[in-house]
């Protein structure tokens, strides 16, 4: 055992005696960053499984240059995580993942990972965030699925450019969060599933919008906040407990609410919300 | 540099340069189809993937520098050769495929390293240089002969790489070449060299693997590495003939310097000399250095000792600190406590390990309970620091009342030197615990003075001394548990220790007497002496043997019952 964790170890004990001043007995710690950068050419292979695993701090990814499969540049500790990066039979894995789960959030937010990832290749994109301050721009990606699940971050989903595949199914699955998800429509999913825990969600569904989608939205404790493109026509069923519904605009028909062009939409939107506590607004946008 | 080895990797450094140069810049460089640099203080590493699957690998790590896994030599933190090699890997990091390998092709070596450092960096600058570089064709097609010559003469990369990777050649040459003029040097390597009839080549003649067969003329010298000469009638080295590992075969011709035969088992003797010489040198500097590394390791040791002490004595400070409000403001719950826990210290500690256990989802539980609640969102403020901070100052307070119990303990066996300890005052009683458990890491601290030797006995001490004190803490958070912070004396007066418990419980009985003996001695008309006790030591529960006055049992009168005379 090292002196340190010889140390430590009294230390961690008194602290459980001491909730304020053992924090000054507890020697702080070097932290040991290293940086890694990544990058792979887009080669001959077809779709692409990419497993996105970060575990603390910051998390950007942006679009990258055709003929670049993925560029990363990762900034983490090295004591307290280990590197992920490996691209084998199609799938490529990245990100960071956490030695052990007692580490400092407040220390590992200089942790950073910043992620181009590479327009034309087919991807099945899954990203897992733990504690991350995430803004993922997903714009013109080939993505035939998706799947993001995020622990207690901070996320910020933007679909700037149409997707060029089709995708059958996007899950967002979202842990105790601020959630924001901007220009849906260009994710051209065919269903949409958000399962969130506790926090704030908001929803934009903008965007170039190829066919009709279905959204289905589950969510415990917190708001909601869904806001449509006008041309698009909605609509909203809502199976809460606890919960409010502010859905201006919208007409309620049996267990449905409406918007006014549901009927004569080109692109129809089929929303389900089941939420427990909190609120659910509706906007509209042009 | 002198030492052949230098010698050898200079004449193989300046030839693969002098000949590859060329090649390479007229050359095209390999497709990366991946790449990976890692930088942290102490690896700068380069990790390049080709189209074909191959690799390389580069890694400065930990003072060792490594190509494809094989160490090839050795570097210091920020000397210029890390500073080089890390300057590089900043210029690619944005860069990818074709501008890479680009870049790092054209990296070379800077100037002013140090002798082994010029090694490493031409090591490095060959491994980049090979593996970024298209090999497939071979050389000798795309450039037919480095020079004109008589016979023909081509050089291809693969020869080159060859015979630079080979030692023994490369030992060879190095003898063979010593101290000869190569300006202009005809190079042949494993193939044969003829030089006919009326032929003259201006220069040297360098032939390795291959025969040199001579009936022309060589206007400068001339050397076999690994074949054979043949000079023939009509042939003439207007220079020296030198022969490694090599045959002569004369059939006239005329040599006009020196015919050597460059002995390799000589020069590898020699060789083998200076590098047992170096090596014993280093070896001696080593060892000097490693006393040196040992006296700064033994002062590491005490200074961290030292270090380790002076944080023991802080904590020990900082708890004292707490002691002294606890036992001035919150006196009587401190007693309680210490009385539960020692009425029923298996019961504390039970339910201090479960309440530790609980208590997470105890506080997760009641967050969900009040944020589902509309009316508990204000508790909801309060409880999720709230518990945690309670819980925090549950377990100081249980711990310091254990630590008091220890400290009755320590007084009851009466120490010698610790005869300060009194039962009576329960500040020095803490005190006394508490050093009972600061003991154990500070004496970890102390044995980590003695280095390695001592390693596994401190070892031993910190885990005694972690069990102790986390029994301490959970005891200590039970007896809190169990006495309701203090106010519920169910377990504390679950004995009559006033008679059952002589020594550990005997504070109120020795406090009755004492005030008993103290109201005795200072009554007017008392001649004695006040109150003769058994011992010394105040905390002495036997108390008053007898005075004057009539204190027979160190029990106050009006609680037992007696007269104040002996009599009931």
């Amino acid at each position: 055992m090292g002196t340190a964790l010889r140390r430590a170890g009294l230390h961690s004990a008194l602290a459980l005696t001491l909730v304020a001043g053992s924090a000054l007995l507890s020697g702080l710690e070097a932290q040991s960053w290293r940086t890694v950068t990544n990058s792979r050419q887009a080669g001959s292979e077809g779709e692409v499984d990419v497993r996105i695993k970060y575990a603390a701090g910051q998390f950007e990814v942006r679009p990258a240059e055709r003929g670049l499969l993925y560029r990363m540049e990762l900034t983490y500790d090295e004591d307290h995580f280990d590197p992920l990066s490996s691209f084998r039979n199609g799938t490529l894995e990245l990100g960071i993942d956490g030695r052990s789960r007692n580490f400092d959030l407040d220390d590992d937010n200089e942790s950073r990972m910043d992620l181009e990832l590479g327009r034309g290749v087919p991807m099945d994109l899954r990203m897992e965030f733990g504690a991350v301050q995430a803004d993922v721009d997903l714009g013109g990606l080939s993505l035939t699925r998706l799947q993001l699940t995020t622990g207690a971050s901070e996320s910020r989903i933007d679909v700037s450019e149409p997707n060029p595949e089709a995708m059958r199914r996007a899950e967002f699955e979202v842990g105790a969060a601020s959630f924001t998800a901007t220009n849906l429509g260009n994710l051209n999913a065919e269903i949409l599933d958000v399962d969130a825990g506790v926090g704030d969600l908001e929803l934009e569904f903008s965007g170039d919008w190829r066919r009709s989608a279905r959204v289905n939205v589950d969510m415990g404790l917190g708001s909601l906040t869904l806001i449509f493109p006008r041309d698009v026509g909605v609509r909203l069923e809502k199976d809460t407990f606890l919960t409010s519904l502010d859905a201006d605009e919208m007409t309620k028909r049996g267990d449905y609410y409406y918007s006014a062009n549901w009927e004569s939409a080109h692109i129809q939107i089929d929303v389900t919300v089941d939420a427990a506590f909190g609120g659910i607004d509706v906007e509209w946008v042009r | 540099m002198s030492r052949p080895d230098s010698f050898l990797f200079r004449a193989a450094f300046g030839l693969v340069l002098a000949l590859t140069t060329p090649l390479l810049s007229a050359g095209q460089e390999r497709a990366v189809v991946a790449n990976e640099i890692a930088v942290s203080s102490d690896e700068a590493s380069l990790r390049l993937e080709f189209a074909d699957g191959e690799a390389l690998a580069i890694q400065f790590q930990d003072g060792m520098v490594f190509v494809d896994g094989d160490q090839v030599g050795e570097y210091e933190r920020g000397d210029a050769l890390d500073a080089a090699w890390r300057a590089l890997l900043g210029e690619t990091l944005s860069l990818s495929d074709g501008a890479l390998a680009e870049a790092l092709v054209a990296w070379f070596p800077p100037d002013g390293l140090e002798d082994n450092a010029v090694e490493v960096a031409g090591a490095l600058d060959r491994a980049l240089e090979e593996a970024l570089t298209y090999q497939e064709a071979p050389v000798e097609e795309a450039a037919p002969a480095l020079q004109d010559a008589p016979g023909g003469t081509t050089v291809s990369l693969n020869e080159i790489i060859r015979l630079v990777t080979s030692q023994d050649r490369l030992m060879l040459m190095a003898s063979a070449l010593d101290g000869l003029e190569m300006d202009e040097l005809e190079l042949a390597i494993d193939e044969d060299l003829v030089i006919g009839e009326g032929q003259e080549l201006d220069g040297s003649v360098l032939v390795i693997g291959g025969d040199l067969e001579l009936s022309g003329t060589i206007t400068g010298d001339a050397v076999v590495v690994g074949g054979s000469a043949r000079l023939l009638d009509g042939g003439l080295i207007e220079g020296d003939l030198r022969l490694a590992e090599a045959r002569l075969f004369r059939d006239g011709g005329v040599v006009e310097g020196r015919i050597a035969d460059v002995d390799p088992a000589t020069t590898r003797d020699m060789i083998r000399d200076e590098i047992r010489a170096e090596v014993a040198q280093s070896i001696g500097s080593g060892r000097a250095e490693g006393r040196d590394r040992g006296g700064r390791s033994f002062l590491g040791n005490i200074g961290s000792g030292i270090g380790g002490i002076m944080e023991n004595l802080v904590t020990f400070a900082i708890l004292l600190l707490v002691a002294a409000v606890v036992t001035n403001f919150a006196p009587e719950r401190v007693d309680v406590i210490a009385e539960t826990f020692r009425q029923a210290p298996a019961r504390s500690m039970v339910v201090g390990v479960s309440g530790a256990f609980l208590f997470l989802p105890v506080w997760v539980l009641g967050i969900v309970v009040l944020a589902v609640s509309i009316i508990g969102i204000p508790v909801l403020i309060a409880w999720i620091p709230g518990l945690p901070v309670i819980s925090g100052v549950a377990a100081a307070l249980g711990f310091l009342a254990v630590s008091r119990t220890v400290g009755e303990w320590i007084a009851d066996r009466e120490f010698q030197g610790l005869d300060w300890i009194r039962k009576s005052h329960d500040f020095s009683t803490i005190v006394a615990g508490i050093g009972f458990f600061m003991a154990f890491p500070v004496v970890a601290n102390i044995l980590g003075m003695g280095g390695p030797l001592l390693g596994v006995f401190r070892g031993m001490v910190t885990t005694l001394g972690v069990m102790v004190l986390m029994a301490a803490i959970f005891s200590g958070f039970g007896a809190v548990l169990l006495s309701r912070g203090g106010r519920r004396r169910v377990y504390a007066d679950g004995v009559d220790f006033d008679f059952d418990i002589p020594t550990w419980s005997s504070r109120r009985p020795w406090r009755s007497a004492w005030e008993t003996a103290e109201k005795t001695r200072r009554q007017p008309g008392t001649t004695d002496n006040g109150p003769r006790w058994s011992t010394d030591d105040d905390d002495d529960v036997e108390a008053p043997v007898e005075s004057a006055e009539g204190t027979t049992d160190g029990i106050d009168d009006e609680e037992d019952g007696n007269d104040g005379n002996g009599t009931p």
